[in-house]
């Protein structure tokens, strides 16, 4: 065994060390709204937004607020770090990074899942009926 | 006329595919039967030509506006101008996987002239062939060409998102392409040299290939974050985000695969690595595409992709196996001992075939549990199929009745495939042996453990990217043993699905100080053997320098963390040392400063990234027009809006001056505008940027809020409506009709309900009284008197009274409206990112190094010329040991030498 070898592993094993600690201290979770209030720990809820219910941007917080409905259908109110994220409106889905805390789901991060954004919707979707044609 | 050339398109797809096929199959015939080598051209020649028709076909529907054809329909609009209309040919995944296999077959026509001239065009020809059938078959799929359901011609079309109206973005895909296009020529050598048993030549004849690639792919990846940085307002310029690793992921591998490939040039040593390295590359390649148009990625990527059909999916799973599968293959065959002995009496297409089936064997069980239940997928595309796919379809069914049966061995066929991995790469890794030979203090050592450095860094990519597509059953089981080991060290650990930017932040870090000391430290070596006493002569004046340099970051920039201090001294030590090493040899032969150039690039970008990446401030900001806010030794004033884009979209400026002196310094153009993309009307927002010399300004828009002169704002309710304003949800509830009408006065009434984050609700009641005196207003008010309801009119629906609309002005009472309120405010977030025009100056630096290497590289593989296997040469391979090369050309020997002498100088 060459001297190199037992430096490299070493210094491998310690980064390994390191990464894997440093991975399931940044790794979040899939979850939905009852299991993010029960664990408290920062998590991801993937949702829709509610568009019958109202929105507000704080000018002062830089905060956006909207209501999120589970897939559950539980439905809580999101407060979000920052203004609404391009492209909200036309979102079939989000997908919110956060914590729930005192009833709501404090949102560090809103992405927004869009049907056209990069892949054309399906076709059942769309207002005007246009479909494509089968093979 | 435009539906026949969509037909047309289409017919030239499925051509193709056969064509490629054929082309495919008779290359690798050809290497016994070198009668059918032109019957294999022309595969691939008509392959070729029918992609370009194609690719025309739809840019004329793009352009001719032919909204009839879908995709035309769901991407373009005849607002576009013409080069945002073009860019619309790959906003879509159809046309995105077209100008993919257009920029293969671009690369295959130059490839293919490569290799007559270095007379290894059946084997490769015939790998690429493979791939080019590949892409044709994900098109016939995913075809462009498709008309809408029952002729309907829609008037326009549904238009370009505005996120990617943008310069940008009209280039960032197809360089994107052309460079994972371009990593498929180095993965076809690979296996044409492990056909041929050439494990030395090849390198030589790949290098340029994997430069070019590289140089490609890194410019695509840095144009997707000049997109993210210039229109998306991340305020930074990389997010971590899955797309963005995806991508990064085969880069990485590249340029490890540059490092060891130049170390293999010189000391024949690492062959196994590098046939590894090309493999992955490419697999990597395969692998990006499938994380990022295979919907699995759902729900981790701002990039949002929905689900492309089980059938693409299902492909694109296939296809990675596939291609994984033959390098695995010939490394088997090649390089193990039951692999040798099973393979070596085979050449050309039945060693294809046979180390094919023995490898992809293990493959098909878990392929089948990937791809999950393909009956009703078949199932349903043969309801209403033509009669003709039938043929195609029917057989499908029964595969995948088969596949399904095959799935329940799915584990043991995985652990048998790992079980393979693992022997190919310790049972007998005869030619990695020589690493150990290496000198410790040698250019050769330096460069295999920096090469490793990186590949570290590519494991922590992959496997942070790949974590969400980790299934739950998997991530649960891991997370019962963490909870043993929690209940042991009283810790709390646990895996989730995901994970934050912030772990490749925390390890990135560590490595790129790490690469950074190393690039500075190899390239001060020389090659086989290093004298300590010439070393440290040569280490001294980059030492001083960077001492010198890293002093001054420290305290002309504030750069107090530990972790930022080391980074910026790495980074300095490569810059320098590649300059003074770099300056000595570029006097000597300008042609090798290729690697040096590319090096202080990535030294310069590495110290962009401190400035912008960790000194980056932000700070939010009211802007009333006319009235200037000072922050960071800026003034900030909103001057007023103009008009573009037809009047449809604003730039809302933002006058920028010194806060000391008052000198005008910029006006940043900020743009917002409501787009009408997808039926919804939405607010888009672009930020403006002031560029300087050591940081640039960055405003991002938020909102505007317009000035009403009577104060506050109007809107219009429906019953069960709710509207934000000044902290309030306020709600519609009902119509007060309870006192009407009396004798001559008509009473309307609105009942609120009114909330405020963290405060009871209440509900109030604004009434509107109109009488013989006239109109008299009875608002309500909070009970802490900072909102004001004043019912304005009401719009009655006789059919329902239910839908009469209320119009109400909500107002703050205690806010005087003064004529400065008739000022309208737009709301900036302003952030400073120090030195990130550092960032884009080292990125274009180490591209330019990249070009001026990659002359080097192709001019040495020029001269290689053909490499026929000699036949002692086959002979000692088929012995299993090392196998002799063809001493190097004179001018390389030359060329290598002067590298060395100018360094002794």
């Amino acid at each position: 065994m060459k001297k190199r070898y037992v430096i490299g592993g070493a210094i491998v094993a310690v980064f390994l060390v390191i990464g894997g600690l440093s991975f399931l201290n940044s790794s979040v979770e899939y979850a939905t709204l009852s299991k993010a209030e029960q664990s408290g720990k920062k998590v991801q809820v993937t949702g829709k937004w509610v568009q019958d219910m109202s929105t507000h941007y704080d000018t002062e917080n830089n905060t956006f607020m909207f209501y999120m409905r589970d897939e559950n259908d539980r439905i809580a109110k999101v407060v979000l770090d920052g203004p609404k994220p391009n492209n909200f409106d036309i979102a079939t889905s989000v997908v919110t990074k956060g914590r729930y805390e005192d009833g709501v789901f404090h949102a560090s991060e809103v992405l927004t899942k869009c049907p056209s954004k990069y892949e054309g919707e399906s076709a059942s979707d769309h207002p005007d009926g246009i479909k494509k044609s089968s093979l | 006329m435009y539906n026949a050339l969509g037909f047309l398109g289409n017919a030239a797809i499925i051509v193709g595919f056969v064509a490629a096929v054929l082309g495919m199959v008779s290359y690798f015939r050809s290497i016994q039967q070198p009668r059918v080598i032109g019957f294999a051209r022309t595969g691939f020649h008509i392959a070729v030509t029918t992609v370009f028709i194609a690719s025309a076909i739809l840019l004329i529907l793009i352009v001719k506006h032919q909204f009839q054809f879908h995709y035309v329909w769901a991407y373009s609009s005849r607002e576009l101008p013409l080069g945002l209309l073009m860019s619309t040919f790959y906003a879509g995944q159809e046309g995105s996987f077209l100008v993919w296999t257009l920029m293969v077959a671009v690369v295959g026509i130059v490839l293919l002239v490569y290799t007559q001239k270095h007379d290894n065009e059946r084997e490769v020809m015939g790998v690429y062939s493979g791939m080019l059938a590949f892409l044709l078959l994900l098109l016939i799929v995913k075809n462009p060409f498709t008309l809408i359901e029952g002729g309907v011609v829609p008037a326009d079309g549904r238009g370009l998102n505005p996120l990617l109206q943008n310069f940008w973005m009209q280039i960032h895909p197809p360089i994107l392409f052309l460079g994972f296009a371009a990593m498929t020529p180095p993965f076809a050598l690979a296996i044409a040299a492990l056909m041929r048993r050439r494990y030395q030549a090849w390198v030589t004849s790949a290098l340029p290939w994997v430069v070019g690639g590289s140089v490609v792919l890194g410019l695509g990846i840095a144009l997707g974050g000049f997109w993210a940085y210039e229109t998306l307002g991340w305020g930074g310029w990389w997010g971590w985000d899955p797309v963005e690793n995806a991508s990064l992921i085969p880069w990485l591998v590249s340029i490890a695969l540059i490092h060891t490939m130049v170390t293999q040039k010189r000391t024949r040593g690492l062959i196994l690595t590098n046939f590894l390295l090309a493999i992955l590359a490419f697999v990597f390649v395969l692998y990006s595409t499938f994380l990022t148009r295979s919907g699995v990625l759902g729900d981790a990527s701002v990039h949002s992709f929905v689900d492309p059909g089980r059938f693409s999916f299902t492909l694109l799973v296939l296809f990675m196996f596939a291609f994984t599968d033959v390098g695995l293959a010939l490394l088997f065959g090649r390089f193990t001992r039951w692999g040798k002995r099973l393979f070596e009496k085979y050449e050309g297409w039945k060693l294809i075939g046979l180390s094919y089936l023995i490898v992809i064997g293990p493959s098909i069980p878990v392929f089948a549990q990937v791809s999950g239940d393909l009956v009703p997928v078949f199932t349903e595309m043969i309801e209403g199929a033509n009669p003709v796919m039938l043929l195609v379809y029917y057989p499908m069914l029964w595969i995948a009745h088969l596949l399904n049966l095959a799935s329940y061995l799915w584990l043991p066929a995985l652990l048998l495939k790992l079980g393979m991995i693992v022997y190919i790469f310790t049972g007998r890794m005869h030619s990695e042996k020589d690493f150990d030979s290496f000198a410790m203090l040698s250019r050769e050592t330096w460069l295999g453990l920096g090469s490793a450095v990186v590949g570290v860094l590519t494991f922590i990519v992959l496997i942070g990217t790949s974590l969400p597509i980790i299934p739950q059953f998997v991530v649960d089981a891991f997370n019962v043993v963490l909870g043993w080991i929690n209940g042991i060290t009283g810790t709390s650990y646990s895996l989730g699905n995901t994970v934050e930017p912030a772990f490749y932040d925390a390890m990135g870090l560590p490595l790129a100080i790490l690469m950074m000391f190393m690039t500075g430290f190899t390239i001060l070596l020389m090659w086989s053997s290093n004298r300590t006493e010439s070393l440290y002569r040569k280490l001294t004046l980059p030492a001083i320098l960077t001492v010198v340099a890293t002093l001054v970051t420290v305290f002309a920039g504030s750069v107090y963390d530990p972790g930022m201090i080391l980074l910026a001294t790495a980074s300095w030590f490569a810059l320098l040392s590649n300059a003074v090493i770099g300056y000595r040899i570029v006097r000597g032969n300008p042609k090798f400063s290729g690697a040096y150039i590319a090096h202080i690039g990535v030294a310069m970008m590495l110290l962009g990234v401190i400035g912008s990446g960790f000194y980056s401030t932000s700070n939010s900001m009211e802007l009333k027009q006319g009235e200037p806010v000072e922050w960071k030794g800026y003034r900030f004033t909103y001057t007023g809006f103009e008009t573009f884009w037809n009047g449809e979209r604003y730039y809302f400026n933002v006058k920028l001056d010194d806060a000391e002196t008052g000198e005008h310094i910029e006006t940043v153009k900020t743009v917002m505008f409501v787009s009408n993309y997808g039926g919804q009307e939405q607010i888009m927002r672009n930020p403006g940027i002031a560029r300087f010399l050591t940081t640039d300004v960055y405003v991002e828009p938020q909102a505007l809020y317009e000035a009403d002169p009577k104060g506050g704002k109007r809107f219009v309710f429906t019953k069960g409506q709710t509207f934000s304003y000044g902290g309030y949800n306020v709600t519609f509830l009902d119509f007060d009709m309870n006192n009407a009408q009396s004798s001559d006065v008509f009473r309307l009434g609105g009942v609120f309900r009114v909330e405020k984050y963290g405060e009871e609700a209440e509900e109030l009641v604004s009434q509107r009284i109109t009488g013989p005196e006239g109109v008299q207003l009875e608002p309500a008010v909070t009970a802490a008197g900072d909102l004001q309801i004043e019912l304005l009119s009401m719009t009655p629906n006789r059919e329902d009274l239910a839908l009469s609309q209320l119009e109400v002005r909500l107002k703050n009472p205690n806010v005087k409206v003064d004529p400065n309120d008739l000022r309208e405010t737009l709301v900036v977030q302003a952030s400073l990112e120090p030195f990130i025009g550092f960032v884009w100056a080292g990125i274009i630096i180490m591209i330019i190094g990249f070009f001026v290497a990659r002359s080097r590289r192709s001019k040495e593989a020029h001269r290689l010329g053909t490499y026929e296997i000699a036949p002692e040469v086959k002979k000692a391979a088929l012995k299993g040991g090392q196998v002799q090369q063809p001493v190097p050309s004179q001018s390389e020997q030359e060329a290598a030498g002067q590298d060395e002498e100018v360094q002794r100088g």
